[in-house]
Parts: structure tokens; C-alpha cells; sequence
């Protein structure tokens, strides 16, 4: 079940809300939180049944390995419960994940002649395996509240449906707080204003704007991917609208989220902030996918040593964590390269800093406007670049678009024109991508004292929430549907 | 993470909470209303833009609409376009089959609903749906498109809610650049819509089309194997699954059958190598489709393999037959039919007849109010319409202007005009054209439903009706009615060219004009003193002159003999064996022809009851060998028969005033025609030219 699917938006969301005020008249918190999992456990099963299993397993043995390590966090015999804790959870995700591309790439290289598993990938269990291992780690750490730890608690920490399948990457300590706390009806009422507005913005960029350019990406990538070449403008226009199809996509799905997670009164955090208004490409990381930055910095790049081992170990470990973030996406040489060419940007964008601040020029450097522009550019670019091989299904096929891109393009290379509608599409995408506020500016507007805001600034609110809504809904009529992009890691 | 629930106590006060419901109420109210405004008003806007018409966009919707019943009713895409003949059921079922197969890129919902809109009890409705229909859910972008132009009907054919549900389904994109390629400012139709059924209804009556020779693959299908065209790729094909729509469909099939209507199923027609290879034609699709059909209780005529033909009896495509597949098919399925229980006595409708007639009512039904450039008195207009398109609205009946003027498709056809304000009193409208038989004509023309003239007219005869009386300043509706044109041929049916539109008259131009030509016809009245025939009114008007004479005062003032009266002061009725009147006199067609005269009133200047009736005119190739006359049942006296065509009758009565009837017949070795001779197309048989008629008293 997509958020997008009529069954949901009809009958299963209103169903569980529904059941969810009604909880609300109980004394109890916990008739409100079974209501969730049980909605959370229905709607992943919606999907594929058979894996339910391994991710009511997955929790019950992660929910009891925290309550070992709770038990005498920071000893040490908490710390081998936590190691076979994150073992167990990276070899379920690398068995899931990484087994066939392991197979296949051992078998080219020592020819072994291994089977390939052909394990289909569960869903989510990228984005609920790196929750459980953060909560072991936080356990671990004694930033864990024991008495908090309650099997309900956290079986909604994991499942609760608007971000189980592809974000955000929620911390306990943003989440299980929510769960007890009392929301008086007006603070609700808010809440689910905010909620509506932002599910619909969300909407709006998923339907109206991601699908309506994914079919011209899907057609460039499947001919380059299938060895036709393509001429430089169609090369570009396939990156492009690639480039902000996945912003659209994610983003809108985050959107979403959030907003159904405020439908119940709990705030998710913000997983995007405007990732193509980035001078450099540090910024687009503290902008882009906001949650899996944080989890990589915060369970990654700082243990790996961060910039405390001088900036020669701070560039290696940039450019690692990029790698494996890459490689989190999926299991491809062209997730590897996409993260290596983040984590070259990165390396490049901090040396250039280095030697800025050296000659004592980073202040003119980050406040002139014409290189501030130019830094936009550069950063925009690099970015779709980098996409190419994110997009591509084969690594031929991405080199062979980049060199397109830049002027070396195949004879027979054909042109592909864009639709009136990728046109549109992808202009009103560039506008909001690049000059409109984004979602978490909208939502600021419900956050900050709203009983002071005007009945002009609500009901303005409530009129792009309709338009928003009105678009995607005839943009789901009318346009073929894409799985949302991140369901596949 | 802001605690949006720290900012608001626990007791919130009253006006907090006044202002907080105010403010979830505004929020709510913008945003459901918004919604339904923009979603109202994206439908509405898809409502505009598509087109509404009294006469279908293409002749299949004409079939499915108009034709009466009980039907066959062949529904599907373009297989069955090709592959069923339905003339030929028709003939062998002795019932009207109408072939109404468009395209399989259609949208099967969309064509459930047009069956429940036009089927009647007692059709029959047959599916050889393309394997497409069984698994495709969304709109193709050909549909989708042409949903604004040759598909409009499919759109008005719906009920509100499903108007209202398609419109919205329609992708924003094309919606908007539907909108922006509007015309700006609403033009008045000009051309008579029905043109390009009036040629379907010519060149294929019930709908079937299919090509004796193969034109060769057409694009796209000769890179890929037939079953990849069929079923798509490999991996697509074998992954085929019952479309979620199929269910829903069955259902309303199953309602329609409720209403008497027999329904169906049947497999397409494929032709080509590498067809039929895929398991979905044996197992999984295939197996699912007969499964879901048969459990709601219809049957498939025939076998997927019973519909399989060799490559040489492609077309274009694997789903394109030619000629001898589609005989060998329709032979196939009217054996179905028959042993359906169809096929006993009667006979099928003659659509062609039919669609003439039909499609000049739906064009006079679209016609609405105009808004034109009067015509200015002198000025001629030409009907190619090239230099006034705002002057004449060809409402019905016309094909498309060609140089010099256009041609009416029919009998029959209308056009709109409006009169300027100011017009001298004598005014008539003057029309100059030719006829398709090379013969003058007789029109008969009226304005608004009521006759005002009538004459011959051709190639040298130009024929004028007054206007005078005629309303100013808004559109009349002139209808143009040929009585005795008989029915239309086309060039290609006379052998002169591959033109295969029927013609009658070829109208040029029409001018505002001052009555001055001798035979135009001043008036039309129908005053008491000067009763004539109903049946032969119109022939009448062509000598009715009242005004221009007294009988009684130029009786009284003249002696009693040597009095002549003309034809022009006479009043005739034409009796049988005359062609129409033509500007100089009539044409007799058979050796015996009939006239019958109004006498003068005599009783008050007490008359002689001798007369010489006196026939000016000409013989058309030869004198005649004998020449006998009746009057009043009477045999006449042949006083004279000069060389130059005049004949003196003499007779005697003792008739003061009323009616006698004049009987001629010429003793002719051959009756001939102008075409016989080899002097012009004229195909008339002519043997005198009767120009004028004087009575003298002896």
C-alpha cells in the first residue's frame, strides 16, 4: 500500500483515524499505540505478507538485545551483546542486500561458480535495521531512559507506518518522548491542520511533479542503459529531470510522512531542507536526506575518528562514509560511485575551504555574490552528475551519458524531445526546487504561535493545501504511478 | 523538534479556544473548498473544450447512434474494422449489421458505456476484443488526445457522474495545452459537418474496411515479432495478468444482457509469422480472460486458433487483415451466429439510403443561431466561400467548396444567409450554377420553411427567387429541394473519374439583384381567383402571372374574334409526359403529354365557341409522323403543323370559363435524348418544346 494508492487514502487512513480519536477518550495510552502497530503491521504486510516475519523477528530480537544491554549499559559485557546486536543486523541486511552482488562480482572475479540467491529485498529493511542499530548503540551509550524501554514503545519506534517503509531515519529520542506526552485538543488541532497541509504538498510533489518527469528519465536511462547513445541535450534533459525527479519523489514521500505522522500528533523529523539552493556540497548534505546524514555522522563518520585525527583522516573519513552511504542505497558499482564522487565533492569542497581560510579569503569567498552564484552552479551540477550513475542500471550506460553531457557523444546518437508535459513539469519543478520556500518553511508558518496568524495567512494556508491536493489527485487519475523511488532500498 | 504542544496550556482560555476553532474551521473550509472549486472547475474547463454536435465525428458513432434496430453490433478495435465484413452478415443474416470497431487504444470502460447508451433490445452485440482490452487500464495518450476532436462522442456519450470522473482523468498537461491552442474568439461553423460521414456512408455503409492488397508493415511493426506487438516483450508478456478492470466490465455486460441484449464474446484476428507462440495465448492470460468471461455467463464464439492467419493475409500489422481473411473470417462468423440461433427472414436495412437522408437531419439539427456579414444588394457571392466566409454558412447537404462553387451532396441541402436592411422592393436573390446530369433541374427553393420560388436551373439558366418579403438582419434558412433529380451518382459511378462523392447541383454564386429577366418569377400567391393543383403548384408558379392580367377587361374591349391569349396570360397545369419547366417552355418527354388551360370568362360577352388553340415551339430531332389531339375527351381538328414547330388545334366548346384539357401525342419513329444524338450528356427524352400557347376565338 503507497501512500498514494486509493485503498489507503480511502479506506485505510480514515479507518485507522478514526480508531485513533477514538482511542483518544481512553484513560490509557497503550489502546491508542496497539491501534498504531497494529495499522503499521497491516500496512507493511499490504505489501508483501511474507516478510512481516522477519521484521516482527527482526524487532523481537532487537527489542530483547536492548533490554540486555540496558540491563549494565557501558560494561562490557553490554558491549558484546551490542557487537552481536550490529552484527546481526548488518548480516541480515548484507544477506538480503549484498549477497547476490557479492556473489555475482566473486564468481567474475575467481570464477567460483556460486549461486546467485536471488533474495528479493524485504521492504524497509534498510531504514528499520539502521534504527535498531542506533537504538543498541544509544542503549549502549546510556542515553537510554530503561524504564522507557517497553515493548510497545518501542514496537511503534520501529513500525509506526509513516516512516517504516523509507523514512525518515527516526532517533528514539525524537520519538519515544512523543508517545507519552500528553497533546492538549487545541495543540492537536493544529497538529492535524499542519499534517493535512503538508501530506497534500507532499502529494502534490509526488504525483504532479515526480511522475509526471519520470517517464522522460525512465526513457533516456533505458536507452542508455541499453547501450543507445543519446546527444548532449538529451543526455542533459534525462539527468535533469532525473535530478529532480528523485528530489521530488523523496521529498514528497518525506512530506508525507511527516504530515501523516502529525495526523497522530507525532512530529517526524525533516528529512529535506531545499537541497538544490546548496552553495557547496557539505551544505547539501546537512539538506539532503537530513535523517540518513545525521545516522551516517552520528554512527559512522564521528566513531570512524570525524575531523578529530587532523584533515587528512577527516578527508578518508568523509570519503568512507560516503562510500558506505552509497552503498546503503543499494547494492551496485554505481551506488559505490555515486558515493565515492559525493565524498570526492565533499573532500574538494573542504579543501578548497582550507586554503580559502589559509590565505584568510573564506569570508569573501562564502559572502560575494557572484561566487556564491557560481558555487550554486558548481554544487548543481556536480550533484546531476552524480546522479547519472545513481539513475543508471548499468555503469556503461551512466559513463556513457556523463560523456555525453560533456560534448562526447556517440555517432548514431539519437535525440529524444521531452513531452509538453516533462516540460512543464520539470519547469515548475526547477521554480519550487530553486526559488519557492519548501515544505518545512510552509510548516514553520503552523508551528510558530498560530493563534496570532490572520485569517488571511490560514485560510491562504488552506487554499494551497486544496489547490496542492486538487493537483495531485488529478495528476494520480490521469498520470502512470511510480513506486516511490526509496522503496527500493 | 518544537513541541508544538508546549506552546499551548492546558487550560486554554476561551477566546484562545474561539480563536483556534475559527482558525481550524477557516483552515478546513480553504482547503476542502479550494479543492472541490479547482476539481469543478478542471472538469468544467475539460467540458468546454470538448466539442458538442448534433452530427457525430465519425461515421461509427453515426452506426451505433442512428441506425434502427434490431443490429449486429461489431465492437472492438481495429481487427475487427478489417476482418468483419458486415455487409456481409448483413445479407447472409438478413439483419442490419453495423461495424462499429475503432481502436484497440481505446478505453473499454468508455465503450461499455457508448453500448449502454445506444443498444436496444434485440441487438446483438459481438466483442472479438483485442488482448489488449484484457489487461490494459490506463488511458493511452492517443485516446486521451483525440477524446477533443474524433472521439468527442465517446466523452457526450456518458452519463454526468462519468463525464465528471473522465474529465478528471484526463492529464493536466494535455488539458492545458488543450486550452491554450483554443480558438480565441468562437467562429461559426461554415461547412456542412456531415461531409466526411456523407463518404464513410458511400464507400463503407455498415462500417467494414479492409484492403485487397497489403500495403506492407506500417511503422513500428516490422522490428518486432507479431507476438511482441500482440502481448510486448518477453518478460512483459509472460507476467500478464487479468486487467482489475475486466471484473467491472463483466458487470455492466452483465446489466445490458439483462436489458435484452444478446452479448458475445469473440478472439481478434492475427495474421502474420511468429504469432501465437507465447504461452499467454494457451495458459495464464488467456485462461484467466476465458475463465472471467464464462463465469459471468457469456460465451466466446470461436477459438483464439480459429482467428490465426498465415503472414500473406496481413495488412499493415498483425491485427490488419486483408480482404480474403476478412472473407474467410466473416464467412467463419456468421457460421457462429447461425448456429447462435441467428439468421432467419428479412432484410437488412439499406444504410446508405439510410445515412443520406439521416445526416442532412443532424446537420439541420447542429445549425444554430448565426451571427453573420449580411450579403450586399449587386454584390455576387461566391459559394467556394474563398472571399465572404462570414456570408454563407453551409448548414447541410454541402461537400467542400472547390473553385468556382461547391457541390450539394443530395437533393436536398440548406445554407444560411442574412438579408441586409435595406432593399429595393423588386429585389430577388439570383443563383448561377451547373447540374451533375448536364440537364437543367428543378429547384425548388424556401426560405424558413416556406416555399418562395421555384425553376429550373443550369449550366444557362440562372434561376431567381424574390426576397422581398423575407425577414431582414438575422440568418435565413434557405433550403434548396431538387424534386426530380432522382438519385445522386457520383463520378465514379458514371465512369468519368475515382471521385466517389455523389453531386447534384454545383450552386456559384448568388447575387442580390432587381427583378428585370421576363421569366423571373415576381411573386408567388395563391389567391383563390387562380386555383391550380396542389400537386402541381410549383410547376404552376413558373406561368402564374396574375397581376399582369384582366381577362374580363380585355374581353370586354376587344371584338369577339381574333382575340389571343398567351400562355403568359393563360393559366396551365401540366398533366403527365413533361419534363420541368425551363425558361422558354417545357420539354414533352414521352410521345403523349397533357395540358389543361383555364378559358376565358365568356358568359357575359356571350363568345363564340370555336377556337384555335395555337402551340408554338420546336420538334427535337424530328418531325413527327402523325400528331393527334384531344380536348375535353374529345378528338381535335390538327388545323396546321408548320416546319418551324407550330401546331393549330381546332375545337369547339361550349366551356364560359373553368378548365379543358389538352391531350398531344406525336407519332415518332424513336424517342431520343440529346445524349443519344451525342449532342450533350442530357439523357432526356425530348420530343417537343412547347414555348407558348395562344387561344383564338373563331
Amino acid at each position: 500500500m503507497l501512500f498514494t494508492d486509493p485503498v489507503f487514502l480511502t479506506k485505510f487512513l480514515p479507518l485507522v483515524l478514526l480508531g485513533f480519536f477514538a482511542t483518544l477518550f481512553s484513560k490509557t495510552r497503550w489502546h491508542s499505540q496497539i491501534l498504531l502497530i497494529g495499522a503499521s503491521l497491516v500496512f507493511y504486510s499490504w505489501f508483501k505478507s511474507e516478510y512481516l516475519i522477519l521484521l516482527i523477528g527482526s524487532m523481537g530480537v532487537n527489542y530483547a538485545l536492548a533490554k540486555h544491554i540496558l540491563a549494565q549499559p557501558g560494561t562490557r559485557k553490554s558491549k558484546q551483546v551490542l557487537i552481536i546486536g550490529i552484527v546481526a543486523n548488518l548480516l541480515l541486511l548484507g544477506v538480503y542486500k549484498y549477497l547476490g552482488f557479492l556473489t555475482v562480482n566473486f564468481n567474475a572475479l575467481f570464477d567460483l561458480g556460486l549461486p546467485d540467491p536471488k533474495l528479493l529485498l524485504p521492504l524497509a529493511i534498510s531504514f528499520f535495521t539502521f534504527q535498531q542499530i542506533s537504538y543498541l548503540c544509544d542503549s549502549h551509550a546510556g542515553k537510554m531512559d530503561p524504564a522507557s524501554h517497553t515493548p510497545l514503545e518501542y514496537a511503534l519506534f520501529v513500525t509506526f507506518f509513516p516512516q517504516l517503509i523509507a523514512g525518515p531515519i527516526v532517533h528514539h529520542a525524537e520519538m519515544m518522548p512523543q508517545f507519552r506526552k500528553f497533546i492538549t485538543p487545541s495543540a492537536r488541532a493544529i497538529m492535524f491542520c499542519e499534517g493535512l497541509c503538508l501530506f497534500a504538498l507532499g502529494l502534490f510533489k509526488k504525483l504532479a511533479i515526480a511522475d509526471s518527469i519520470a517517464p522522460y528519465a525512465n526513457q533516456v536511462f533505458a536507452s542508455v542503459d541499453s547501450g543507445v547513445a543519446v546527444t548532449s541535450i538529451t543526455a542533459w534533459g534525462g539527468a535533469l529531470a532525473y535530478t529532480f525527479q528523485i528530489y521530488f519523489d523523496f521529498s514528497g514521500y518525506s512530506d508525507m510522512a511527516i504530515g501523516l505522522g502529525l495526523l497522530f500528533a507525532i512530529r517526524l523529523p525533516w528529512n529535506f531542507n531545499s537541497p538544490y539552493k546548496s552553495e557547496n556540497m557539505s551544505e547539501f548534505w546537512r539538506r539532503w536526506h537530513m535523517t540518513l546524514s545525521r545516522w551516517l555522522r552520528d554512527y559512522l563518520y564521528i566513531p570512524l575518528g570525524g575531523n578529530r585525527h587532523g584533515k587528512v583522516r577527516q578527508y578518508i573519513n568523509n570519503f568512507a562514509t560516503m562510500v558506505l552511504g552509497g552503498l546503503w542505497h543499494g547494492s551496485h558499482w554505481n551506488f559505490l560511485i555515486w558515493g565515492a564522487l559525493h565524498g570526492f565533492y565533499l573532500i574538494v569542497n573542504q579543501f578548497v575551504r582550507a586554503i580559502a581560510k589559509t590565505f584568510g579569503v573564506l569570508e569573501i569567498v562564502e559572502t560575494a555574490k557572484a561566487i556564491r552564484i557560481s558555487s550554486w552552479a558548481i554544487t548543481f551540477l556536480a550533484a546531476v552528475v552524480a546522479w547519472v550513475f545513481f539513475r543508471a542500471t548499468t555503469t556503461s550506460g551512466a559513463i556513457t551519458m556523463t560523456l555525453s553531457m560533456f560534448g562526447s557523444v556517440a555517432d548514431g546518437a539519437i535525440h529524444m524531445p521531452a513531452t509538453l508535459q516533462t516540460i512543464l513539469s520539470g519547469t515548475l519543478a526547477a521554480i519550487s526546487a530553486f526559488l519557492l520556500p519548501n515544505t518545512k518553511e510552509i510548516s514553520a508558518l503552523f508551528e510558530k504561535d498560530l493563534l496570532k496568524r490572520s485569517s488571511a495567512l490560514i485560510s491562504a494556508l488552506g487554499i494551497t493545501s486544496g489547490v496542492a491536493a486538487s493537483a495531485a489527485f488529478l495528476a494520480s487519475l490521469s498520470l502512470i504511478q511510480s513506486p516511490f523511488l526509496y522503496f527500493n532500498f | 523538534m518544537t513541541n508544538t504542544f508546549n506552546k499551548f496550556p492546558n487550560k486554554t482560555g476561551a477566546p484562545e479556544t474561539r480563536t483556534l476553532v475559527k482558525h481550524f474551521s477557516t483552515f478546513m473550509a480553504a482547503m476542502v473548498g479550494t479543492s472541490v472549486l479547482c476539481l469543478a472547475a478542471y472538469a468544467l474547463t475539460v467540458d468546454r473544450l470538448i466539442e458538442r454536435s448534433a452530427v457525430p465525428a465519425t461515421y461509427k458513432w453515426f452506426l451505433l447512434k442512428e441506425t434502427p434496430g434490431p443490429r449486429i453490433i461489431f465492437e472492438s478495435g481495429s481487427n475487427s474494422h478489417h476482418a468483419i465484413d458486415t455487409d456481409a452478415v448483413g445479407k447472409a443474416l438478413g439483419r442490419t449489421a453495423i461495424n462499429i470497431a475503432d481502436n484497440g487504444g481505446y478505453a473499454l470502460e468508455d465503450k461499455l458505456t457508448r453500448l449502454e447508451t445506444y443498444t436496444r433490445p434485440g441487438d446483438v452485440v459481438v466483442l472479438p476484443l483485442e488482448w489488449t482490452f484484457y489487461h490494459r487500464e490506463k488511458l493511452t495518450d492517443n485516446y486521451v488526445d483525440t477524446l477533443f476532436g474524433s472521439n468527442r462522442d465517446y466523452y457526450h456519450s456518458m452519463p454526468l457522474n462519468k463525464r465528471v470522473k473522465r474529465a478528471l482523468s484526463l492529464p493536466p498537461a494535455t488539458v492545458i495545452s488543450k486550452f491554450i491552442s483554443r480558438p480565441t474568439m468562437p467562429r461559426d461553423r461554415i461547412e456542412s459537418p456531415a461531409q466526411n460521414l456523407f463518404i464513410s456512408a458511400l464507400t463503407q455503409p455498415t462500417g467494414h474496411q479492409s484492403r485487397a492488397l497489403s500495403s506492407g508493415p506500417g511503422a513500428g511493426v516490422a522490428e518486432q515479432s507479431c507476438d511482441d506487438y500482440i502481448l510486448g516483450k518477453a518478460a512483459i508478456r509472460d507476467n500478464l495478468k487479468l486487467g482489475q478492470n475486466v471484473k467491472p466490465a463483466l458487470k455492466r455486460l452483465q446489466k445490458l444482457k439483462a436489458r435484452s441484449i444478446d452479448i458475445y464474446f469473440a478472439w481478434p484476428v492475427l495474421a502474420g509469422e511468429g504469432c501465437f507462440t507465447a504461452p499467454a495465448y494457451f495458459d495464464g492470460l488467456r485462461e484467466e480472460i476465458e475463465a472471467a468471461v464464462n463465469s459471468a455467463g457469456f460465451e466466446f464464439l470461436g477459438t483464439p486458433s480459429q482467428s490465426l492467419f498465415g503472414q500473406e493475409y496481413q495488412d499493415d500489422s498483425p491485427y490488419h487483415v486483408i480482404t480474403e481473411a476478412s472473407e474467410i473470417h466473416t464467412k467463419q462468423m456468421i457460421g457462429f451466429l447461425r448456429a447462435q440461433g441467428y439468421g432467419t427472414t428479412g432484410e437488412p436495412l439499406n444504410i446508405m439510403k439510410f445515412a443520406r437522408h439521416r445526416l442532412l437531419e443532424l446537420e439541420l439539427a447542429e445549425a444554430s443561431q448565426l451571427n453573420q456579414t449580411p450579403l450586399e444588394f449587386g454584390k455576387s457571392v461566391s459559394f467556394d466561400n474563398a472571399e465572404h466566409p462570414n456570408q454563407i454558412d453551409f448548414t447541410a447537404g454541402w461537400w467542400a467548396f472547390e473553385p468556382y462553387g461547391r457541390w450539394m451532396r443530395d437533393n436536398r441541402a440548406m445554407f444560411r444567409v442574412t438579408l441586409p436592411e435595406n432593399l429595393p422592393s423588386n429585389t430577388v436573390l439570383k443563383f448561377q450554377g451547373m447540374t451533375k446530369s448536364g440537364r437543367p433541374e428543378q429547384v425548388i427553393i424556401s426560405a424558413n420553411g416556406d416555399v418562395i420560388g421555384s425553376g429550373l436551373l443550369g449550366e444557362s439558366i440562372s434561376l431567381s427567387v424574390p426576397v422581398t418579403s423575407l425577414p431582414r438582419g438575422e440568418a435565413l434558412s434557405i433550403f434548396i429541394n431538387l424534386p426530380e433529380a432522382g438519385d445522386p451518382q457520383s463520378p465514379k459511378k458514371i465512369g468519368e473519374s475515382e471521385d466517389e462523392r455523389t453531386m447534384t447541383l454545383h450552386l456559384q454564386t448568388m447575387v442580390l439583384t432587381n427583378a428585370v429577366e421576363p421569366q423571373v418569377i415576381e411573386r408567388l400567391t395563391f389567391e383563390e381567383t387562380h386555383p391550380v393543383k396542389v400537386s402541381e403548384t410549383i410547376k404552376t408558379i413558373a406561368v402564374a402571372n396574375p397581376a399582369a392580367f384582366n381577362v374580363s377587361s380585355l374581353l370586354n374591349t376587344c371584338a369577339l374574334s381574333n382575340q389571343i391569349v398567351s400562355t403568359h396570360q393563360l393559366e396551365l397545369s401540366y398533366g403527365d409526359g413533361w419534363w420541368a419547366q425551363e425558361a422558354e417552355g417545357r420539354w414533352m418527354r414521352s410521345e403523349e403529354a397533357s395540358f389543361s388551360l383555364m378559358m376565358p370568362e365568356t358568359t357575359l360577352t356571350r363568345l363564340t365557341s370555336n377556337y384555335l388553340l395555337k402551340l408554338s415551339g420546336d420538334f427535337f430531332s424530328q418531325t413527327p409522323e402523325a400528331i393527334t389531339a384531344t380536348i375535353d375527351g374529345r378528338t381535335a381538328t390538327i388545323a396546321e403543323v408548320g416546319e418551324d414547330g407550330a401546331i393549330s388545334i381546332g375545337f369547339t366548346t361550349s366551356k364560359a370559363g373553368g378548365e379543358v384539357d389538352v391531350a398531344i401525342k406525336l407519332s415518332v419513329p424513336q424517342v431520343q435524348s440529346p445524349k443519344d444524338l451525342g449532342i450533350s450528356t442530357d439523357d432526356r427524352t425530348l420530343l417537343y418544346f412547347l414555348k407558348s400557347v395562344e387561344l383564338e376565338a373563331i
